[in-house]
């Protein structure tokens, strides 16, 4: 593919051809590692945080070794309160991860159920209204105010992410159920006599829980944000517990005077557990793109 | 007694604009057991809703419907589930009626789950294999999935999962108008095969002429929502009697290509 009066390799050929090779190794080859490494940072954060053997208690502080630089003793410095850096963010994975995975689940087990059977009725338009109501209300002030009515544990923060991620599932389930319902196969399910639970879920999810479950991933690292922002806010887990959330609110205090690490190394643990559900998330659907291809 | 009776069945469908169309206009008729009764009409006659409404796939909105002597519309939904497995359909698009997520064995497997009268996993897989088998299919065809099959293949499992449990009364949906004329004949071939060794009536839903005439002891043929003329099948198509029938004969493409005269304008 050359065009008369230009040289086979112009250096801008080169360039491209350099970034589309860059782009197979990272998006193709490597993929399986890629994904390996997100499901590690996922599973192996929060196992790390339960089993691993930290440098130092993540809930001692230090009063002679406030806000030290990262270093030989301590790898990502000390906060204000003299506690290490690097251990309290570890220790933050126990609490962060398996709440947001936990909120994700719960709305999951809710939102898709009521999907899939809100497709006609009075009943699913009943539910389908109050979803609507629910979509209208801003996110961060309902989960506040509800984590302040319930107290403030790490059950609360899942029960609250979970009611403002589950009319999300339920949206997506009753658009595939809908979608499906017409379809031959699932008239030929009646036909042979199967339930209607059954057609919902052996029919209808069946054909359609790839979309759920990306949705589900990426609503995953949606939550931690969301439970970042209220610890940051400082609703929810009460210190010295720490979580990402208010380890980046204390060490934004710091920012001032150029102590960076305090609130630098959650921020990236955070960015990274996002980060890491959102690649498999677009692992997930790549392989359902497959599947529908080869059918 | 006879296996299916209808009595002014009706069902009317709102158009786009809101207008009703009556797709099946007070139709009665009865099939006798082991008999094949076709159904032929032009797309739009209402004969694929007939075939519904006979199975209440579909609701009527009035009218009675005997099914083996069971008022099939007064039936509630679950005893209407129970039921099922007697009275079975094939569909006429192969593919789109199989789940594309399950595989061969799960497809034909499921009707015996949810009848919940037999037995074990083992026994069940015998009756899989064995019914597979019936229907030309070996054992390797346990795993795999729809799209792995040929179109002959998938109407086979189709009609695998339609005779697996049994059934008395089979409504064949235009089950070999989407195949070549080489699969549609076995097809046809294993369908009367299967009729004679397990003593099934057949409903069988079409617009191919020629096929009902090869397939069918008895026709129905629709126009409108209503049948124009029903009898034996060589009465009705050697000689009809109602102008429908005639246009409708007419305008089918003939057994030997061309002969001028006998072309007649549809009504």
């Amino acid at each position: 593919m050359s065009i008369q009066g230009l040289p086979r390799t112009s250096p801008g050929l080169r360039v491209t051809q350099w970034a589309r090779r860059g782009q197979t190794l990272l998006f193709n080859r490597s993929n399986t590692i890629m994904v390996a490494l997100a499901v590690a940072i996922v599973v192996g954060l929060p196992l790390m945080a339960m089993f691993a053997p930290l440098p130092h208690d993540p809930l001692q502080p230090d009063t002679d070794a406030i806000g030290i630089a990262p270093g030989g003793t301590h790898w990502f410095g000390t906060d204000g309160n003299g506690m290490d850096v690097f251990s309290r963010t570890i220790e933050a994975a126990k609490l962060d991860l398996p709440v947001a995975l936990a909120a994700t689940a719960l709305s999951l087990v809710v939102g898709v159920p009521l999907g899939l059977f809100a497709t006609s009725g009075k009943l699913g338009d009943t539910i389908m209204r109050v979803i609507d109501a629910f979509a209208a209300l801003p996110i961060i002030v309902i989960a506040v105010v509800s984590i302040k009515l319930l107290g403030g544990g790490a059950t609360d923060v899942v029960l609250a992410i979970a009611v403002v991620a589950a009319p999300r599932f339920v949206r997506l389930s009753r658009a595939a159920a809908m979608a499906l319902r017409s379809a031959r196969y699932v008239e030929a399910a009646a036909a042979i006599g199967c339930s209607p639970l059954r057609i919902a879920f052996n029919h209808v999810f069946r054909n359609a829980y790839g979309v759920v479950l990306v949705q589900a991933t990426l609503t995953a690292a949606n939550a931690l944000g969301t439970i970042a922002a209220l610890n940051f806010l400082g609703v929810g887990v009460k210190p010295p517990t720490p979580t990402w959330g208010a380890m980046i609110n204390d060490g934004a205090s710091m920012l001032i005077r150029g102590e960076w690490w305090a609130a630098a190394f959650p921020t990236l643990a955070m960015l990274l557990a996002i980060g890491s559900l959102n690649v498999i998330a677009g692992a997930i659907e790549t392989k359902i793109e497959r599947v529908e291809r080869a059918r | 007694m006879p296996i299916i009776e209808l009595k002014d069945v009706r069902k009317t469908f709102r158009s786009p604009q809101g207008l009703p169309v009556a797709a099946v206009d007070g139709i009665s008729f009865s099939v006798e057991r082991g008999e094949t009764l076709g159904i032929i009409g032009e797309s739009g006659s209402g004969k694929s809703t007939l075939g519904r409404l006979i199975l209440r796939l579909s609701e009527a909105d009035s009218g009675t419907i005997l099914l083996e002597g069971e008022d099939v519309r007064a039936l509630s939904k679950a005893q209407l589930r129970k039921r099922r497995r007697r009275w079975q359909i094939v569909f006429q698009e192969p593919f789109a009626s199989l789940n594309p997520r399950l595989t061969i064995r799960q497809i034909v497997e499921e009707p015996l789950i949810v009848a919940r009268t037999y037995g074990s996993r083992a026994e069940r897989l015998r009756r899989v294999t064995e019914t597979l088998e019936e229907v030309g299919l070996s054992q390797d065809f346990l795993n795999r999935r729809p799209a792995n099959l040929s179109g002959g293949q998938q109407q086979r499992v189709g009609i695998a999962r339609c005779l697996v449990t049994d059934p008395a009364l089979v409504v064949l949906d235009e089950p070999t108008s989407s195949l070549d004329l080489t699969i549609r004949a076995s097809i046809l071939r294993m369908l009367s095969r299967l009729q004679a060794a397990r003593g099934l009536t057949y409903v069988f839903v079409s617009h191919d002429i020629e096929t009902v005439r090869h397939f069918c002891s008895r026709v129905a043929v629709m126009h409108r929502g209503r049948f124009v003329e029903i009898g034996s099948t060589h009465d009705v198509l050697s000689n009809p009697q109602q102008p429908y029938t005639k246009a409708l004969m007419s305008a089918a493409m003939p057994p030997i290509p061309y002969n001028p005269g006998t072309q007649e304008v549809m009504a």
